[in-house]
């Protein structure tokens, strides 16, 4: 009976508690639905400096890049600022910036030194101050790690911004004679330098997951066959010369694998390479076409694109394993595989009746999520930006091609500019260095 | 029962305790609900209205309290008061005072009108009549403003009209048991007007009392000339009570008139606050792309009497963390909120909900 009284006198005790607050207390609940789509509006001014390099702008066109960030023309800043007790808040707050990059770029010997700050309008926070040196020689990348940095502030992403990208150019030289380079730039496509030139042609680079080195296709000696290439020292070395083809090399997240396409028993199938023993593993058997292989995140997984089931579509097959799962439904056509760094998210070419796209869908969807990232209709096989936000491909446009790079969210996309020529294949390089 | 106390005094004291805390909890949360003026009114039961000047105020509180409620409640009233004339009075009392009070009215003069003529079927053909256009009248709600300025316009004439009429008939005395059988009419009448009362709906009061001063103003005129020998039936003591019910019903129509202009417009001004902070939160939500429909971020902000937001306490959130931040952005761009027209109506803590679907 006294248990039961207490019972009872806990429920009217937790009645009390719950109920009290709320008597007689109605609070004012406002719905916001919908909004504006929009990327963060976000002033970088002018740096203050006595170079001729607008930093500035470098900064803007990453974050633009990014289809995540708006940044504003120079004519929508109430001031130029360059230090944060020169800002005056009032002024930035009647206008659309919601963030303030402002900052000088001063030399210091060889070497430029840029203090930057991040700084919320809103309320006036400082988010960043920072001090970023670099040799006047890579003045651009300063550029590039102040926007990792306010990518990561804001975003909570790590910013991609201060990477590499490989690709392969093809001219026409001397004597009318196609000439055929690999090239290595930043990833706004500035600061381009060539790795390797050659008179036969060139595909396929991949990066090794430290970013030192490439594996790449070239086709010298009138055979095709897979080379590694070290980047600092340019020393190079033939991997594998089998009969046949010797293509579509990827390098696996670990560094100690490289997968590879080989028809030397036939039609293409995939192989797995161990660089420190050079054992050659096959992973596909069959009759069909298997190609264009790509990494999951646990080094043991591969996705390729096979004709098997009819159409080219793209399967997943573990290493070790003798059966694969296709993971394309949705189109007709859907080939040139890239796993996200997370693991989450397929790109690939897809076809149909707008041509060739470059689309994703998530690697858990079953195929019923596919979405198109690019709309010229003549796009070739993507690449990951390493944090997983952008992908960078070729697309035709007039009589050659161009690089392009689109955003995961939001729409629309940034031409690279080069010189002149085809410029095709490209492979999106990993993070340099620890994370600032 | 003893037992329980010797052997756990602790228990039943705490249980008392917590039920005289039960109690407290529940008187406090009538003083908190205390919002409009004629709250306090709320504690007085309807049954203690028998006299005239204490029904209003049972009146107004039900009406307050039962604007929207069911037509139920105020059927069962309607039965309790049908056992007296009084009774009766008081649920007339509790309908529209407005129309009340000229229904009143005009059914007293009916009854001198009926002392003479016995016409009753007339008068329940008027009272139909003055039904119909209170139906009508309901579908007029949006025109309550007009209705409220209207009334109180009619209601001078009327007023006018029947003191004129009353003058008459003081001038006039007449036999006491016409007078009697007046009263009792009236009475009766007053039954009618109580049924009729408690069945209208809050809302249409206003209007409907518009209608019905109409209504009275016309039958008291037509009243007042026609049948002067109606005057003789009226006794001294019948007309110092209808004044005296008259002059009640009225202030308690001007409170409810008060009270409701009063509430309709907090409730304006609530409205109107709420759509202006919605407003400028709105336009300064920048959503960036990658959002998903099923985004949702709760938000409680508090703000200082200026409106400028001072803390912002995500509850819960959806989304990445851009999308979080766009959220929190919104919020500090569009401080200070806007203040509401008046001030007593300000909040310190406002919750938002944020929604990625349009």
């Amino acid at each position: 009976m006294k248990a039961r009284i207490q019972h009872w006198s806990l429920w009217v005790m937790a009645w009390l508690l719950m109920g009290l607050p709320m008597v007689g207390h109605a609070e004012l609940n406002i719905v916001i639905s919908g909004g504006q789509e929009s990327g963060v509006p976000i002033a970088v001014v002018p740096f203050s400096t006595t170079t001729n390099t607008d930093f500035a702008s470098i900064i803007r066109a990453d974050l633009a890049r990014s289809g995540q960030f708006a940044p504003l023309s120079t004519d929508q800043m109430p001031g130029q600022p360059s230090a944060p007790e020169q800002v005056q808040f009032d002024q930035w707050r009647s206008g659309k910036a919601q963030y303030l990059v402002i900052g000088k770029v001063e030399q210091q010997g060889a070497s430029y030194q840029a203090t930057f700050y991040l700084l919320n309008v809103s309320n006036g926070q400082q988010m960043a101050g920072r001090v970023i040196s670099a040799p006047i020689s890579a003045e651009r990348s300063i550029a590039h790690r102040i926007a990792d940095i306010v990518f990561k502030q804001i975003t909570g992403v790590r910013g991609a911004f201060d990477t590499k990208i490989a690709y392969v150019t093809e001219t026409d030289g001397p004597m009318n004679k196609r000439r055929y380079t690999l090239e290595v730039a930043d990833s706004d496509g500035a600061n381009p330098q060539t790795v390797l030139s050659s008179t036969y042609p060139l595909m396929s680079p991949t990066w090794s997951p430290d970013g030192t080195k490439l594996a790449y296709v070239s086709f010298e000696g009138r055979r095709s066959g897979i080379w590694v290439q070290d980047l600092r020292t340019g020393q190079r070395y033939q991997l594998t010369k089998f009969p046949g083809i010797n293509g579509a090399p990827s390098w696996s997240p670990k560094g100690n694998k490289i997968a590879l396409t080989l028809s030397k028993f036939g039609s293409p199938n995939i192989y797995v390479v161990d660089l420190d023993t050079r054992a050659l593993t096959q992973v596909t058997n069959d009759g069909s076409i298997n190609t264009e292989a790509a990494w999951m995140p646990d080094n043991q997984t591969l996705v390729f694109t096979s004709d098997r089931s009819g159409s080219p579509q793209i399967f997943e097959q573990a290493s070790g394993s003798r059966s694969a799962q296709r993971l394309t439904f949705g189109v007709s056509y859907a080939a040139g595989g890239a796993v996200s760094p997370d693991g989450k998210t397929l790109a690939m070419l897809a076809g149909g009746n707008g041509g060739y796209r470059v689309a994703v869908q998530s690697l858990s969807g079953g195929g019923n999520d596919l979405r198109y990232i690019s709309n010229g209709g003549s796009e070739e096989r993507p690449s990951f930006a390493p944090n997983g936000t952008m992908l960078i491909y070729a697309s035709q446009a007039g009589g050659g091609s161009v690089l392009k790079v689109s955003p995961l969210a939001g729409a629309g996309s940034q031409t690279l500019r080069f010189a002149s020529g085809q410029v095709r294949d490209p492979a999106w390089g990993p993070f340099q260095g620890t994370e600032q | 029962m003893f037992r329980w106390f010797t052997r756990m005094p602790l228990s039943i004291l705490l249980a008392i305790a917590l039920h005289l805390l039960i109690i407290l909890a529940i008187f406090i949360s009538f003083k908190m609900n205390a919002f409009s003026p004629a709250s306090e009114a709320s504690n007085t039961p309807t049954e203690q209205t028998i006299q005239a000047q204490s029904v209003p105020q049972s009146a107004i509180d039900q009406q307050l309290n039962r604007l929207k409620s069911a037509d139920v409640q105020r059927d069962q009233t309607l039965k309790q008061q049908k056992s007296e004339a009084e009774k009766a009075q008081a649920a007339a009392e509790q309908a529209a005072a407005a129309r009340r009070a000229e229904q009143a009215r005009l059914q007293q003069l009916e009854a001198m009108r009926e002392a003479k003529q016995q016409a009753t079927a007339a008068q329940e053909q008027q009272l139909k009549a003055a039904q119909e256009a209170q139906k009508q009248a309901q579908k007029t709600l949006d025109a309550q403003q007009k209705a409220l300025e209207k009334i109180q316009q009619e209601t001078a004439q009327a007023d006018a009209q029947k003191q004129a009429a009353q003058a008459e008939v003081a001038k006039e005395k007449s036999a006491a048991a016409a007078a009697k059988q007046a009263a009792a009419k009236a009475a009766q009448v007053s039954k009618q007007a109580a049924e009729k009362a408690s069945a209208e709906k809050a809302a249409a009061d206003k209007a409907a009392q518009a209608q019905a001063a109409k209504e009275a103003a016309a039958v008291a005129a037509k009243e007042a000339t026609r049948e002067k020998s109606a005057k003789e039936a009226a006794d001294k003591a019948a007309k110092a009570a209808a004044v005296k019910a008259r002059q009640s019903q009225e202030s308690a129509l001007q409170n409810q008139l008060q009270n409701e202009l009063r509430q309709s417009q907090s409730k304006g001004v609530m409205d109107a606050y709420a759509a202006a902070i919605k407003n400028k939160v709105q336009a300064q939500w920048y959503k960036p792309p990658g959002w998903e429909p099923q985004w949702q971020c709760n938000v409680r902000i508090s703000q200082a009497s200026d409106g400028t937001v001072i803390n912002v306490k995500v509850l819960q959130c959806d989304g990445d963390q851009l999308f979080q931040r766009s959220v929190q952005q919104a919020i500090e761009r569009a401080s200070p909120l806007p203040l509401p027209s008046d001030m007593s109506l300000f909040q310190s803590s406002i919750n938002f909900t944020f929604q990625a679907k349009p």
